[in-house]
């Protein structure tokens, strides 16, 4: 081809044209890449304070940290937590949970607490490295100490850790643990001072819980291995209060629904329907048999009888308080990851109670 | 024939199945139950089991060991065959022949 002829001019006009849109596409794609950087560090600000002496990110604890009593800040404060794990640019990163300046404190957050710094999948764990403070305030400070959070994570305190005759520390297990069942029921038991024939319903309820992580526990994205974390409690009014919870897919992840419920996308129907529905028996076990899903109708018939009060459930967005012959549900606006049950046993309406 | 569940089995039941755990209805069924129902059946005796004593049974316990009994072999022989002692909580044997009466896989 020869030069400046029509042809040779052609070509280059072609070529001209070729390389013009490499080079927009290599823009474009150069442009987007630092605008989706820019938008991650936005993110990333939102969520967590950077402390670039420390090079930690400080996530911290609302003032009333309880699930139970203020669900929508804790959950929040918690969602922001897996959001930041759960993005893969954030691997390796360091987290510091600061609660010194939490004026109340429920085992449940803890809880919460513990699952998310102790039992990440193997997707996430060793990925991230936690750190964090204990609350300033003396009375929260028991609180915290005597909960057990201590045995799960490294104590790097100088103060002895204390234990109180009054609680059963924070334990966790993956399958139903029989040995553990069986200390609660002794322990209420010994409180209230009766035999263990008439605190059969609790070994039977822990069982059922315990049993159900396993079942219907499993998590969707895999961030959280299925485990159990228990807590009991015994206070001065002469009950027994406890905490129990497992951190998986939650009652209304996983119950059986119908072919509207399926489409009902708009959520429409509210998830606190799911978990009335599946206490009150109605067919729901996603096992699909007919012989199955009986645990919650059970523990339901419980709160019935009155030897269980003020059981409440919180599982995804349902907040749900068992009444002795009613419910009181309700959505919530954010989304809590696993299933929380608390509830308490008036010891002196126990049967043979001497107290 | 006696079968006394909290002194030959356990005193804590579990829960269903063998590979959730301790002393599940499935390992009661397998061990004990079964063994001792068929033994009853070519005696044509009655065999009675003893509730009382344990720390409690939880639901799934007693389905899969006496409605996974009844799945296995046929509703009415088994509630023929069995009879329920508890004097502890006398409730629990009509919570259990219901679990027979109604041991069906699927819906």
């Amino acid at each position: 081809m020869r030069k400046n002829s029509p042809e040779y001019k052609l070509w280059i006009e072609r070529r001209n044209k070729k390389n013009l849109k490499k080079r927009t596409k290599r823009k474009l794609a150069k442009k987007r890449k630092q605008s989706s950087l820019s938008n991650y560090n936005r993110e990333i600000k939102k969520e967590a304070i950077y402390n670039p002496k420390t090079d930690n990110f400080t996530f911290t604890a609302p003032l009333d940290f309880s699930i139970v009593n203020n669900p929508v800040e804790t959950t929040g404060f918690f969602n922001k937590i897996i959001g930041f794990i759960t993005d893969k640019r954030n691997f390796g990163k360091k987290l510091f949970i600061d609660i010194s300046k939490i004026q109340s404190l429920t085992t449940d957050a803890l809880m919460y607490l513990l699952a998310l710094v102790n039992n990440l999948s193997e997707h996430f764990a060793n990925k991230y490295h936690f750190s964090g403070n204990e609350p300033t305030d003396a009375r929260i400070r028991k609180l915290f100490t005597e909960s057990g959070f201590y045995k799960f994570v490294k104590y790097r305190g100088t103060e002895p850790l204390t234990h109180s005759n009054d609680n059963i520390q924070i334990v966790s297990g993956e399958q139903y643990s029989n040995d553990f069942a069986k200390q609660l029921t002794d322990y209420v038991c010994d409180k209230a001072q009766t035999t263990k024939e008439n605190c059969k319903f609790l070994y039977e309820m822990l069982i059922e819980l315990m049993n159900n992580t396993q079942k219907h526990a499993y998590d969707n994205d895999n961030l959280l291995f299925p485990l159990w974390y228990c807590f009991a409690e015994y206070d001065s009014q002469s009950s027994v209060t406890f905490t129990f919870m497992d951190t998986g897919s939650g009652i209304p992840t996983t119950v059986q629904k119908n072919f509207s419920e399926r489409i009902d996308f708009l959520k429409l129907k509210g998830e606190n329907k799911y978990v009335i529905s599946a206490l009150n028996g109605e067919f729901r076990t996603a096992t699909r048999q007919m012989h199955r899903g009986k645990g919650l109708p059970k523990i339901r018939e419980f709160c019935s009888k009155g030897v269980i009060k003020n059981l409440h459930i919180l599982t995804n967005k349902a907040d749900v308080i068992v009444r002795p012959s009613s419910y009181d549900g309700k959505d919530l606006q954010v989304q809590l990851r696993g299933t929380l049950y608390q509830w308490e046993i008036d010891l002196s309406q126990l049967k043979g109670a001497q107290i | 024939m006696i079968l006394n569940i909290c002194k030959e089995f356990s005193d804590t039941p579990g829960a269903r199945y063998k590979n959730e755990g301790k002393y599940s209805g499935e390992e009661f069924r397998d061990d004990l139950l079964q063994p001792r129902f068929l033994e009853a059946e070519a005696n044509n005796e009655k065999l009675v089991i003893e509730l009382d004593g344990g720390y409690g049974y939880p639901t799934s316990f007693l389905e899969e060991a006496f409605g996974g009994l009844a799945r296995k072999y046929d509703i009415k022989k088994v509630l023929e065959r069995l009879e329920f002692v508890s004097e502890d909580e006398p409730a629990l044997i009509n919570e259990i022949k219901s679990y027979i009466s109604s041991a069906r896989d699927k819906k």
